[in-house]
């Protein structure tokens, strides 16, 4: 049973740009929304308030963001953003600021469209309103209960989760192995500064792309290195491993096949748009492997068992 | 029907009243009425995603009236609904005329539910829902159907994706519908110019949020009128865009008695009470001492 959502008034400390379209978010939260985060959770980040207060600002360098001006764009800003943004939280901590101990999430954040757009502007003293934490997360105590070998592997932005997940994993003493992949979405700036970040949290880092041709990048699927590394694997290895993962609808679903292949236990985190974040609206739906049904990213998941849903 | 605030929570945005019970120091109490989402006699999955596609001032959504089908509603939801202390409407959906008739019956010993909101009006079907509430002569069938089945209050949920809704409203009203509930989604489509396909799964959907507001103030006001213009006692439920007391108010004035909130509870999930708390300073400033004194006090200009 999912535990209470707190709905709070978080406040920026940091906006810290990764380059190019991405940057992190750091706010301050309260204690008991902190303490009841798991890694895999997220929470539904209202876009819009900010807006009201600061209008112009916003209208202003919203104006600047590359291949987006368009005439007459002030009247359709004038309108609120509705919706909320699930991001995933990113990562959690507790940081002296002052002489006190503050409770801190992060957000990592790719500047999309208007939503996002928003986050980008905030800077340290702004208010961000949030729901949260929100779903099922991963299940990592059980890695470290029944002492497990962890593999994440992410894709794209969808290494956002991955550091609170290794967070948690090395307070256990365990190292994850990491398979990491990014296509042209994920910037050579913001791959370089998550290089550095996986480095520091993995016994073993492999970083695949297609398109960036550096030294650190093996060329080819994240997927098909993954494999390569099943492959080499004994039987009871691969009964004793578990993958966590996060990524884009293509690779989970080849990753969920490799997984069956190879009899290896894996979770994987999925999303999809999102209206109310609670489970009320039934808008984030992905197929449910039984019966003819679907399952509510926001509150069955975001995380699932690859077992509990299938792709199309 | 005797409700504690003019607020009611829109069915299709609160589930079946569980999932906002899930934020901290929210409570289903500080609505007037929950309608809790369609239901059908057999469950349904619902459209594929994606289901929704946030626009100006709104969103389109096309769930497809997911739900367990009546019979799960029965076992794993009925019992869970009598911890609250506020009323409950349920929503009931068919696909044939005679279908509607029979989910109607099965809330026969369901105490907790005090109205049924019959739903001629989902876009988001290919067949049933909106089908029968785009004609008089079927509203009326359906209608009647459900108010021979029942002896509990009956509302007709319209739509707004029709010529002239009075005529809609007159059917259901001859029917025996106790309220008339308005205005569910308007008709709508986002296209994605990179891929020339539709965003949503099911091509179109259904637009709700403020950005359909006056559209819906207008066809309460249109359904008032025709109320008033008849001396009949059918009270409307009014709803479509509402974020503020002021919305609240002027679907009041426009001659609504209840005014629901789906949409705007996504943004802010406190809206009910927050609405609430902004109404009673409203009608304390103004000394109002009934709120109802306020349904259909617009004046049309001559």
């Amino acid at each position: 049973m999912q535990k209470k959502i707190f709905s709070t008034s978080t406040t920026v400390i940091d906006n810290i740009s990764l380059g190019d379209q991405y940057f992190k978010l750091k706010v301050k939260v309260s204690k008991k929304c902190f303490l009841q985060a798991s890694p895999g959770q997220f929470a539904h980040v209202l876009c819009s308030q900010e807006i009201v207060s600061r209008k112009n600002r916003v209208f202003n360098d919203y104006y600047e963001l590359k291949n987006y001006v368009r005439p007459n764009i002030d009247k359709l800003l004038e309108s609120q953003l509705l919706l909320r943004r699930p991001f995933c939280i990113h990562d959690a901590y507790v940081e002296e600021i002052n002489g006190k101990s503050v409770c801190v999430f992060e957000f990592l954040i790719r500047t999309k469209r208007k939503g996002t757009a928003m986050l980008s502007k905030l800077s340290a003293g702004d208010h961000l309103d949030i729901l949260a934490p929100i779903g099922q997360p991963f299940d990592y105590k059980k890695s470290v209960k029944c002492d497990k070998n962890v593999i994440v592997v992410a894709g794209g932005m969808g290494v956002a989760p991955v550091v609170f997940l290794c967070r948690k994993l090395i307070e256990n003493d365990k190292y994850p192995e990491i398979f990491f992949g990014f296509e042209e979405d994920f910037s050579l700036n913001a791959g370089h500064t998550m290089k550095t970040d996986l480095n520091r949290i993995s016994k073993g880092l492999t970083i695949t792309s297609n398109n960036l041709h550096e030294k650190w990048c093996k060329k080819g699927f994240v997927t098909d290195e993954l494999e390569k590394h099943l492959k080499k694997m004994g039987a009871d290895e691969l009964l004793n491993t578990v993958i966590y993962s996060c990524g884009p609808h293509l690779m989970l679903k080849r990753l969920k096949q490799i997984a069956e292949q190879y009899g290896v236990d894996c979770e994987i985190s999925m999303e999809e748009r999102m209206a109310c974040g609670i489970g009320a609206c039934a808008v984030c739906v992905c197929k449910s492997s039984e019966g003819l049904g679907y399952k509510k990213v926001c509150v069955d998941g975001p995380v699932f068992n690859s077992k509990e849903i299938t792709f199309e | 029907m005797k409700l504690a605030t003019p607020l009611v929570a829109a069915s299709g945005t609160f589930g079946f009243a569980e999932d906002f019970e899930r934020i901290e120091r929210f409570s289903n109490d500080d609505i007037g009425a929950i309608t809790l989402k369609s239901i059908s006699m057999k469950p349904r999955a619902g459209n594929p995603p994606p289901r929704i596609v946030e626009t100006p001032a709104g969103i389109i959504n096309s769930v497809g009236l997911a739900n367990p089908g009546i019979v799960a509603f029965k076992e794993r939801i009925v019992d869970d609904l009598k911890k609250y202390h506020t009323a409950f409407i349920a929503n009931i959906v068919g696909f044939t005329v005679k279908e509607y008739g029979e989910v109607a019956r099965e809330f026969d010993d369901i105490d907790v539910v005090d109205a049924l909101e019959v739903n001629i009006s989902c876009p988001n079907v290919k067949k049933g829902g909106i089908s029968f509430g785009t004609d008089p002569k079927q509203s009326f069938k359906v209608i009647d159907t459900v108010r021979k089945s029942t002896d509990k209050l009956v509302i007709a949920k319209l739509t707004p994706n029709v010529t002239d809704i009075t005529q809609i409203a007159k059917a259901c009203i001859d029917a025996g519908a106790d309220m008339i509930s308005l205005i569910n989604t308007v008709n709508a489509m986002v296209i994605d110019i990179e891929t020339k396909r539709p965003v949503l799964h099911n091509n179109k959907g259904g637009l709700s949020g403020p950005a359909i507001k006056p559209i819906a103030v207008y066809l309460v006001n249109c359904v008032y009128n025709y109320v008033k213009d008849n001396k009949l006692d059918i009270p409307i439920i009014g709803m479509g865009g509402v974020l503020t007391y002021e919305d609240v108010l002027e679907f009041m004035i426009a001659g609504a008695s209840a005014v629901s909130i789906g949409t705007g509870s996504f943004y802010d999930p406190f809206i009910y009470k927050n609405i609430n708390n902004k109404l009673y300073e409203y009608l304390g400033k103004n000394k109002i001492n009934d709120i109802n004194k306020l349904v259909g006090s617009v004046c049309l200009n001559k």
